[in-house]
């Protein structure tokens, strides 16, 4: 047993519900338990951590973690061609674009190791689908749960699984390729994960039964995955919502919106995350009475919870219809990265500044709201007490932050500093599970520049790939432009 | 006679050079420079060399130009989230000063030295290397605030940056009155004597440590300058051969009073006035015919034709907006219809990347576009744009004959490499901040090198810093914002932790 104390200048305990600021106190931790939080310590320690001047803060709970080299990086600025998938692709699996077992491994423990190093210390993993798939890789879970356990991470981990593909025909219409068999065996085997990894790592890693996009689901498919999820006594996972085009579809194909109809076949419940939920009838782009919540009413009346990833879609130019909103009608919220650089204090900022934005309000989507989501909100979403919080049986899942950069400035308020001020980089120690995983901005015993390299050598394998099997025929140049001309050198 | 300059090899990174209009990348370049001059960009540089820079994995940019820099640390941090409901906070009337703002309590002319100071060295080691002054101004004047005008000359002369500095001047101010009322005083004779004072200080003090500084002339606000003082000035800057910079459209307030007072919009107002020209900086140009608030109609959008005609340039500060809930509409517009925009830290953090990156994303959300607000045009109005605002051809570009103002960025991170492998320009906008800056040459002096500040004294500069915020806290403690005491507002995030007998 080894007793390690924290001495911070700011601590944000937790104490009657709710998050609360100690200036200049402790946090004690025995393994992988807090024991105390409080002015001071008189029992014996093990080890001190000094931290004097700094935040010292629940690690994050992101629920809607990037766990492979980002793709969507690749398109900022342009269209989204270079990630089209073709009629051939979606139906005879031409262009399959899968990792080598080696790639596997580098995509997944380099995104670990950026969302640790960005303070992420419980991470719902979410992966890129190969266009051709109605699975993920087969190897990409256990890669992930191994890596997980190897580098420190508190990890829910799935295997995910569609019914359809989406593409676009020689006619630029979109279409969808269904097999409900291949959706079926990648239930069982989603399943099989579950009971392959629920628990591993002395309890670091958990499952989720994650039916991959709500579009590309049959209502068949999500209520099979969601007896299974409740069978098997793990959250559920979808994506759903995340463009007007899925809304209409749905309003065409079932006469509901798609909340309507996840909750017509009993899919929500307080072991749902919906990710991203940006249309909804509240959206003012779905053409709904101006301030229609009913979608928003069910969500929350049902205790299910919205994942919200504001960088990325504030990228591809899209917003929550009210961040406020969705709180103040009691729906729990829970912020993901989604997209590299996977930094949760850009995604608190961004939250607070769309949100701020779309209801025309400074005084909403404050700081307050936007830290109690990426903490509590993202427990809650797990249905767990013990981490988003610093106190007495709370895992000791802790991030130490050097506000004393220039950037940040004296500081009046830590919490106002660190969502409006801070980077990600300003995250020293990141403890999870009790165990230090990174220290002064460092992995210990990672060897990072290789792993680094390996993930830069991956993600410039990718690109070569969606350009050579890309459906439009443009070239890479076309597909992925740069954003000044590149002038080589002579060879 | 002085020895020639030594001449400086930056040697083998990713080199953002500039070409026949436009930055480029280099892999694998060099940039050499002599003294306050850039020799040479390109690749196999073959005449002699005194000392090299390895600047393998790195990039290795233009300084940033930070071209509407608050002149101190920030106090909106404090101010962001109020929790009572306030409409004159948002963006109607941000600006509106209580009066009894500014009543001599507070802080003195050390500590606004101190934060000056404070501002100015954050800003360079996050890459500034030219920025253009903006006090927050109130309404008392401004002349004395940070001491006589050569301590305020040496003030900046000490941070080692490049910069542009004026002493605001305006004949009137805006007042939030204990009722709940607003109201717009006119003080004539106060803007008369700012202006006279403001020409002084531009005339003697242009040129200042080896030309490194530059004056300028500033009327605050619009609708805080009278017409006849704004021609005055207007004259004057030709007379002297100076820019100049002013604060218009900024809230929703001053868009509506300018309407009331002149019948036109804040933007139609200055250029029928003759005032706007391409050696004006229009700050922030926000509330035009085109933003949705102003309920124009769809798709009018006069004020932009105007400014194109004008010359003017825009200065983009989104960051500082954005906290209060708005946004211009839009950063692309005014870029695509080929107005020069610049960009600015209004605010606390002095990080021009946050500013790019918020300028980008704002943009996609306001014209519902992934395409507009690129890297490429934010990258470009912190660098080009800010460099054609201050009319330098020598600034904002790696070039021979440029000004020695360089900055190397450390790409070999978790949170850049991929990223930063296909394209560094989107890794810097999309993913970097500010202490990702490794290296800083102004003019020619290395001013950070590895991250670090060598003959800066840190702990001097954040006592002074610290000092600064306690007293300017205990001066706004006793102010009034409209009929309300400030502190009334302003909570903090969480509450304070109880000990175990306050809880019991």
């Amino acid at each position: 047993m080894t007793r390690t104390l924290i001495q911070g200048g700011w601590i944000v305990g937790f104490q009657q519900g709710h998050h609360a600021i100690l200036r200049d106190g402790v946090v004690v931790y025995e393994d992988d338990c807090i024991v105390h939080v409080g002015a001071d310590y008189a029992g014996a320690v093990d080890a001190v951590i000094l931290a004097a001047g700094k935040l010292v803060a629940p690690g994050f709970v992101n629920i809607h973690a990037l766990a492979n080299v980002d793709l969507q990086t690749l398109v900022l600025d342009t269209n989204e061609d270079g990630l089209a998938t073709s009629e051939a692709m979606a139906k005879h699996g031409v262009g399959e674009l899968e990792f080598r077992t080696d790639q596997l491994a580098a995509s997944a423990r380099f995104s670990l190791l950026q969302l640790l190093k960005g303070g992420s210390t419980t991470i719902v993993e979410i992966t890129a689908m190969a266009p051709s798939g109605f699975e993920t890789s087969r190897n990409e879970a256990p890669a992930l749960a191994d890596a997980a356990g190897e580098l420190g991470a508190r990890l829910y981990v799935s295997h995910k699984f569609r019914a359809g593909k989406r593409y676009l025909n020689s006619s630029g219409v979109w279409r969808y390729h269904w097999d409900p068999a291949a959706a079926q065996a990648g239930l069982d085997y989603a399943q099989e994960i579950v009971g392959r990894y629920e628990g591993a790592y002395g309890d670091r890693i958990r499952t989720m039964i994650f039916p991959y996009q709500f579009d590309a689901c049959t209502p068949d498919l999500l209520a099979a995955a969601k007896a299974a999820a409740v069978q098997l006594k793990v959250p559920i996972h979808l994506h759903v919502a995340q463009s007007l085009f899925e809304f209409h579809d749905c309003l065409r194909r079932h006469g509901k919106t798609p909340v309507q109809l996840l909750d017509s076949i009993g899919f929500l419940d307080e072991q749902a995350i919906l990710t991203h939920l940006i249309y909804t009838t509240l959206h003012p782009a779905a053409g709904y009475p101006v301030g229609d919540v009913s979608d928003l009413q069910i969500v929350a009346g049902r205790g299910a919870t919205v994942a919200h990833c504001p960088v990325v879609y504030a990228r591809r130019n899209r917003v929550l219809g009210s961040f406020a909103r969705y709180r103040e009608l009691g729906i729990n919220v829970g912020l993901g990265t989604d997209t590299f650089p996977q930094d949760m204090i850009e995604e608190m900022r961004w939250a607070t500044l769309g949100g701020k934005w779309m209801d025309r309000d400074a005084n909403r989507a404050t700081a307050r709201d936007v830290f109690n989501a990426a903490t509590l909100g993202g427990a809650q979403a797990l249905g767990r007490r013990d981490i988003g919080r610093l106190a007495p049986g709370a895992k000791a899942d802790i991030i130490i932050v050097d506000l004393h950069r220039l950037h940040n400035g004296p500081v009046d308020d830590p919490i106002k500093t660190l969502v409006y001020a801070a980077a990600g980089s300003d995250i020293e120690t990141v403890i999870v599970d009790g165990r230090t995983v990174v220290a002064d901005g460092k992995a210990p015993g990672v060897d990072e520049d290789a792993l680094r390299e390996a993930a830069v050598a991956a993600h410039r394998w990718q690109l070569g790939e969606l350009a050579a099997r890309n459906p439009t025929g443009k070239p890479a140049g076309v597909l992925f432009p740069t954003s000044y001309p590149v002038i080589e050198g002579a060879p | 006679m002085t020895a020639p300059p030594k001449v400086t090899l930056i040697d083998g990174g990713v080199v953002v050079g500039y070409q026949q209009g436009g930055h480029v990348i280099l892999p694998a370049g060099q940039v050499v420079y002599a003294g306050d001059r850039i020799l040479f960009v390109g690749r196999e540089y073959a005449g002699p060399v005194d000392e090299r820079i390895d600047a393998r994995g790195k990039l290795v940019i233009p300084g940033l130009i930070n071209h509407h820099m608050a002149f101190g640390i920030h106090m909106q941090l404090y101010r962001l989230d109020a929790t009572t409901p306030n409409s004159y906070n948002a963006s109607l009337g941000m600006g509106v000063q209580s009066e009894r703002a500014y009543h001599g309590d507070g802080p003195q002319a050390t500590d606004w030295r101190a934060s000056a100071a404070f501002a100015m060295t954050s800003a360079l080691r996050s890459g500034t290397t030219t920025f253009v002054m903006v006090p927050n101004y109130g309404s008392h004047p401004y002349r004395g605030r940070v001491g006589s005008d050569q301590e305020l000359v040496d003030c900046v002369g000490g941070s080692g940056l490049r910069a542009y500095l004026a002493l605001p001047h305006m004949s009137g101010a805006v007042r939030g009155k204990p009722d709940g009322t607003i109201e717009w005083v006119q003080l004539d004779a106060q803007g008369w004597e700012g202006l006279e004072q403001a020409v002084e200080f531009a005339r003697s003090h242009n040129g200042a440590y080896g030309d490194r500084i530059r004056t300028f002339l500033f009327p605050y606000q619009a609708d805080n300058c009278s017409p006849a003082l704004l021609r005055a000035t207007h004259a004057a800057a030709r007379e002297l051969g100076c820019l100049l910079k002013i604060h218009t459209a900024q809230y929703l307030l001053d868009f509506h009073e300018v309407i009331r007072r002149r019948g036109k919009t804040p933007i139609e107002y200055l250029y029928d006035l003759g005032f706007l020209g391409p050696e004006v900086s229009v700050a922030h140009a926000i509330f035009t015919q085109r933003h949705p608030w102003t309920a124009y109609p769809v798709g009018a959008d006069g004020d932009t034709q105007r400014l194109v005609e004008s010359g003017a340039s825009v200065a983009h500060c989104p960051v500082v907006y954005a906290r209060n809930g708005f946004v211009l509409h839009s950063f692309s517009n005014y870029v695509r219809a080929g107005i020069p925009v610049s960009l600015g830290t209004d605010t606390s953090p002095h990080d021009m990347f946050m500013e790019m990156r918020t300028a980008a994303l704002l943009c996609k959300l306001t014209e519902a576009d992934a395409t507009a607000g690129t890297a490429r045009e934010v990258f470009d109005a912190a660098t080009l744009g800010g460099a054609r605002a201050l009319q330098r051809d020598d600034l904002g570009r790696l070039a021979p004959g440029a000004k020695s103002d360089i900055v190397l960025v450390g790409l070999e991170k978790t949170h850049l490499a991929p990223v930063a492998a296909i394209d560094p320009i989107k890794a810097l906008v999309y993913c970097a901040n500010g202490d990702d800056v490794d290296t800083v040459i102004v003019d020619g002096v290395v001013r950070v090198a590895n991250g670090k500040m060598p003959g800066v004294d840190l702990d001097r500069l954040w006592a002074g810093a610290e000092l600064f915020n306690a007293r300017l806290r205990a001066s706004v403690a006793q102010l009034y914002y409209l009929n309300q005491p400030v502190t009334e507002f302003y909570e903090p995030a969480f509450p304070t932790w109880q000990s175990e007998e306050e809880t019991a």
